[in-house]
C-alpha cells in the first residue's frame, strides 16, 4: 500500500476532524444514559400473550375476509397500478419498453447495506405497477437493460448479486441474459456471452444502425489495483452475444444513449487533457468508437450522470455533476449548452424519453436512495410530474435546487458569519470572461470555503481558509515556486512574504493552479496557532494572468 | 436493598463502559465523517449507544464488538441522513453540507473528500484512518468485502490519487 496516499487521506481526515473535537463527557454521558434509560430484560410474558392474541385475530380475519373476496370477486388479470412510486433505489436497471409504453425498473438497492432486490416495476407515464412474474432474474445491482426494437422486448444482462457461502455474505457477478415481454421474464441461454466485472458499471442501448443491442463494459479485475481491467463491446442479436473489437474507445464507465439514428456514449476522461478533465461524447459507427468532437467536450461533470435523447426537441439531455449538485446540459448535435432551469433534480436520476408525454423524464436518484420523484424536462425547465414518498429532502423544495448564490450573496454570507477569524479575504474581481458566476459556500464562524463556477462550468475558482493538501505538482510540465505575496507569514519552508504557487501543466494556458500562504491575522482554530490564517486559492480554466487578477484583488 | 440495586446498576454501567466506552471516540469520528455535523454526530453516537445496550444480548463474540458497535453507529447515521430535511441546497442556512465546490478542481483533498458519498467517505475512514481490514469495513457498512474494496478504490479514483494496493 502507498503510505503517501494513506497519509494524505488521514491528514485530510485529521483536518476535517480537528474542527469537530470529541465532546468532553460524551463517553460517560452515552454509557450512563443508555444503561439508565432501558434496563435490559427479556420480553415480558404478558406482552407475548398480547402479541399472540393479535396474531390469532389477524389470521382468522384474513381467512374470513379472504375467502369472501375469493368467492365474490375474480382476481384481477394484471397488477393494478398506483401513483405511489417504488421506494427509492440505487443501482437499478432501467429501460423504456417501447412495445408496452412503460419504463421498466428492475433490481437495485433500496437501502445501503441491505441485500439487492429483484423487484420488477413499470411506469406507464402515470401509474406504477409492481409485477410478480413466475420467473425472474435473481436480486442484483447494476444489471444493464435496453429495449430491443427488433424483438420488441427488453433485454437484461448481468449485474452483481448477493451470495452466501459458508455463512458469509459476499457479492458475485452474474452473466445471464433475460428478456422482459411486458409481463414475464424469460431466461435465454446464448452460446456466447460477456464475462464482465461490474467493478465499473456497464451500459447498454439498442443500436438503430446495426439493429442489435450494444453493450459496453469492463472485465473483472484480477489485481488489487484494478489496473488490468479491459473495456469490452458486445452485440446482442436476439439469440447470441458477439464480441466486437473496436480500436480505441472510452476507458471509463459511461452512459450510452441513442438518438434514433446512431449510438453515442458519454464518458469522463480518465486523465486530464490540457491540464483539465472533461466528459467526452463518443459515437459508435458499427465497428469503432470515435470522439464526436474533441474540441467540444462537455466540461467534467463528475462520475455521476445519466442522459436521454429527446426526439421532439432534438436534443440530448444530460443531468450531471456531483451528488446533490447536478446541472442540466443539452447537446443539439453541434454544441453543449448548460441549461438554467428554475427547478433542477439535485442528483442524476434514471432517465428515459417517454413518447406518450413527449418528455424526457428522470426518476429518483441513481446514486443515493433518497428520492423517488418523477421529473419531466420541457426544454427549459424540469417539473415534478409525480411526487415522491420520501420526505428526506425537505418540505418546500424537496429534492430540488431552487436557488444558486451570487458572488455578492456569498460575500455577504461570509462577512456576516465568519466572526472568529480575521481577516476574511474575498476577491473583488472575477474574470469577466466566465460570468455570470455562481458561488457555492461552506462557512462557519471560524472559516469558509467558496467555489465560484463560471456559467459553462469551464472555469472555477476556489478560495478558502483551510490547510490545503493539493496533489503534488510533479508532472513533467509542473512547476511549484515561491512567490512574493502580500505579507505572508513565513514558515520553515518559506520565508516571510512568500507564498507557494503551483501550476500543474505549464504548457497548458488554462491549467489547474494554486496559491497557498499564511495571512497575518488571528483565528481561534488551533490549526493556525492563532496568529495567522491559512489561505488557499485554486483555479481551473483560468490563465496565469486571470489567476493573479483574482489573487491580487483579495481584500 | 437500594444500595444493592445501585451497586448492580453501577456494575452494569462499568461493564458496558469497559466494552463500548473505548469505541465512543472512533464512533464519534465515524459519525462526523458520515454526517459532517458534530452536533448530529453526538446525537448519533448517543442513540447508537442506547441501541447497543438494548441489543447487547445479540453480541455473541466480544472480540467483534468494534465492528458490531460501529455498524450500529453507521446505521444510525444513515437513518439520520435519510430523515433530515436540509439535504438540499438552501441559502437560508449557514452550514450547507450539500454545497460543495466545482467538479474539476482537484486541488484540496479535504474538500474533495467532502464531496464523496457518505458511505464512500466512511469506507475510506474505516480503512485508512481506523486501519480496519476490509472484512471489518464490510461488516461495519453491512456490505460485502468486495463491495468494500470497490468503494475504497472508487473513492481513491474519484480523488484522483494514485491507485493503492488494498490488502484484504
Amino acid at each position: 500500500m502507498s503510505d503517501r496516499t494513506k497519509n494524505r487521506i488521514n491528514a485530510a481526515f485529521e483536518n476535517e476532524l480537528s474542527t469537530a473535537p470529541v465532546p468532553a463527557g460524551l463517553r460517560a454521558l452515552s454509557i450512563r444514559d443508555a444503561v439508565a434509560a432501558t434496563p435490559r430484560r427479556a420480553v415480558q410474558p404478558q406482552l407475548l400473550v398480547v402479541i399472540a392474541t393479535i396474531v390469532v385475530i389477524a389470521v382468522v380475519a384474513t381467512f374470513v375476509i379472504g375467502s369472501h373476496v375469493l368467492r365474490s370477486t375474480p382476481l384481477p388479470a394484471k397488477p393494478i397500478g398506483s401513483t405511489v412510486p417504488p421506494v427509492p433505489r440505487t443501482d437499478a436497471a432501467v429501460a423504456y419498453d417501447q412495445a408496452h409504453g412503460s419504463m421498466v425498473v428492475f433490481g437495485g438497492n433500496a437501502q445501503n447495506g441491505r441485500p439487492a432486490t429483484n423487484e420488477t416495476w413499470t411506469w406507464d407515464g402515470k401509474f406504477w405497477t409492481q409485477h410478480h412474474p413466475a420467473a425472474s432474474p435473481t436480486p442484483r445491482l447494476n444489471a444493464v437493460m435496453a429495449y430491443d426494437a427488433v424483438d420488441h422486448d427488453v433485454v437484461l444482462f448481468g449485474g452483481v448479486e448477493n451470495v452466501v457461502s459458508s455463512g458469509k455474505g459476499g457479492m458475485t457477478t452474474v452473466d445471464d441474459t433475460w428478456t422482459w415481454d411486458g409481463s414475464q421474464w424469460r431466461q435465454l441461454h446464448p452460446v456466447h456471452y460477456p464475462v464482465l466485472g461490474f467493478d465499473f458499471p456497464a451500459t447498454m442501448q439498442f443500436d438503430p444502425v446495426s439493429r442489435t443491442v450494444l453493450l459496453f463494459g469492463f472485465t473483472q479485475s484480477h489485481t488489487e489495483a484494478m489496473t488490468d481491467i479491459e473495456a469490452q463491446t458486445w452485440l446482442w442479436n436476439g439469440s447470441d452475444w458477439t464480441q466486437m473489437h473496436p480500436s480505441g474507445g472510452p476507458t471509463t464507465s459511461g452512459v450510452m444513449v441513442s438518438d434514433g439514428e446512431g449510438l453515442m456514449m458519454l464518458a469522463p476522461t480518465k486523465a486530464p487533457i490540457a491540464g483539465r478533465n472533461w466528459t467526452q461524447l463518443w459515437a459508435w459507427d458499427g465497428s469503432s468508437w470515435t470522439v464526436v468532437h474533441d474540441k467540444l467536450d462537455l466540461p467534467f461533470v463528475g462520475g455521476y450522470m445519466d442522459a436521454a435523447y429527446d426526439p421532439t426537441l432534438r436534443q440530448l439531455v444530460v443531468i450531471g455533476g456531483e451528488v446533490r449538485m447536478a446541472d442540466t446540459w443539452t447537446w443539439d448535435g453541434s454544441s453543449w449548452s448548460r441549461q438554467h432551469p428554475a427547478v433542477q433534480p439535485f442528483s442524476p436520476g434514471y432517465m428515459a424519453y417517454v413518447p406518450s408525454l413527449k418528455r424526457v423524464v428522470s426518476w429518483g436518484d441513481r446514486y443515493l436512495p433518497d428520492d423517488n420523484e418523477m421529473f419531466a424536462w420541457d426544454g427549459t425547465n424540469w417539473s415534478v410530474i409525480q411526487p415522491g414518498t420520501v420526505v428526506s429532502s425537505g418540505a418546500t423544495n424537496k429534492g430540488v435546487i431552487t436557488t444558486r448564490m451570487t458572488p455578492e450573496q456569498a460575500a455577504s454570507l461570509v462577512r456576516s458569519t465568519v466572526k472568529n477569524t480575521h481577516p476574511a479575504l474575498l476577491p473583488v474581481s472575477l474574470p469577466s470572461s466566465g460570468g455570470p458566476w455562481d458561488a457555492f459556500v461552506q462557512v462557519t464562524a471560524d472559516d469558509f470555503n467558496i467555489t465560484y463556477e463560471s456559467d459553462m462550468r469551464d472555469e472555477t475558482i476556489t478560495i478558502c481558509i483551510c490547510v490545503a493538501n493539493p496533489p503534488p505538482a510533479t508532472g513533467p510540465n509542473a512547476q511549484v515556486t515561491r512567490v512574493k505575496f502580500r505579507k505572508a507569514v513565513g514558515l520553515k519552508y518559506s520565508p516571510d512574504g512568500y507564498a507557494e504557487h503551483g501550476v500543474y501543466d505549464m504548457s497548458a494556458p488554462a491549467s489547474q493552479r494554486y496559491l497557498q500562504w499564511n495571512e497575518p491575522g488571528s483565528m481561534t482554530n488551533p490549526m493556525s496557532g492563532g496568529s495567522m490564517v491559512p489561505y488557499y486559492v485554486s483555479s481551473t480554466g483560468l490563465t496565469e494572468q486571470e489567476f493573479w487578477q483574482v489573487a491580487n484583488s483579495l481584500q | 436493598m437500594s444500595h444493592a440495586i445501585g451497586q448492580a446498576a453501577a456494575d452494569r454501567e462499568a461493564d458496558f463502559d469497559a466494552l463500548v466506552g473505548p469505541l465512543i471516540e472512533p464512533a464519534f469520528k465515524l459519525a462526523v465523517v458520515f454526517l459532517r455535523d458534530p452536533h448530529e454526530a453526538e446525537d448519533a453516537v448517543q442513540e447508537a449507544t442506547l441501541k447497543a445496550w438494548r441489543g447487547i444480548d445479540r453480541l455473541r463474540d466480544e472480540s467483534a464488538v468494534r465492528s458490531w458497535f460501529l455498524s450500529i453507529v453507521a446505521n444510525q447515521c444513515r437513518s439520520m441522513r435519510r430523515s433530515r430535511w436540509w439535504s438540499v441546497l438552501r441559502t437560508d442556512v449557514v452550514r450547507v453540507p450539500a454545497v460543495e465546490p466545482a467538479p474539476d478542481t482537484r486541488l484540496d483533498l479535504t474538500r474533495e473528500m467532502s464531496r464523496l458519498p457518505a458511505t464512500d467517505r466512511a469506507a475510506l475512514f474505516l480503512f485508512f484512518y481506523l486501519d480496519l481490514p476490509l472484512a471489518e469495513v464490510a461488516r461495519v457498512l453491512k456490505i460485502s468485502p468486495q463491495a468494500a474494496k470497490s468503494r475504497v478504490h472508487r473513492a481513491i479514483t474519484r480523488l484522483r490519487l494514485e491507485m493503492v494496493e488494498v490488502a484484504e
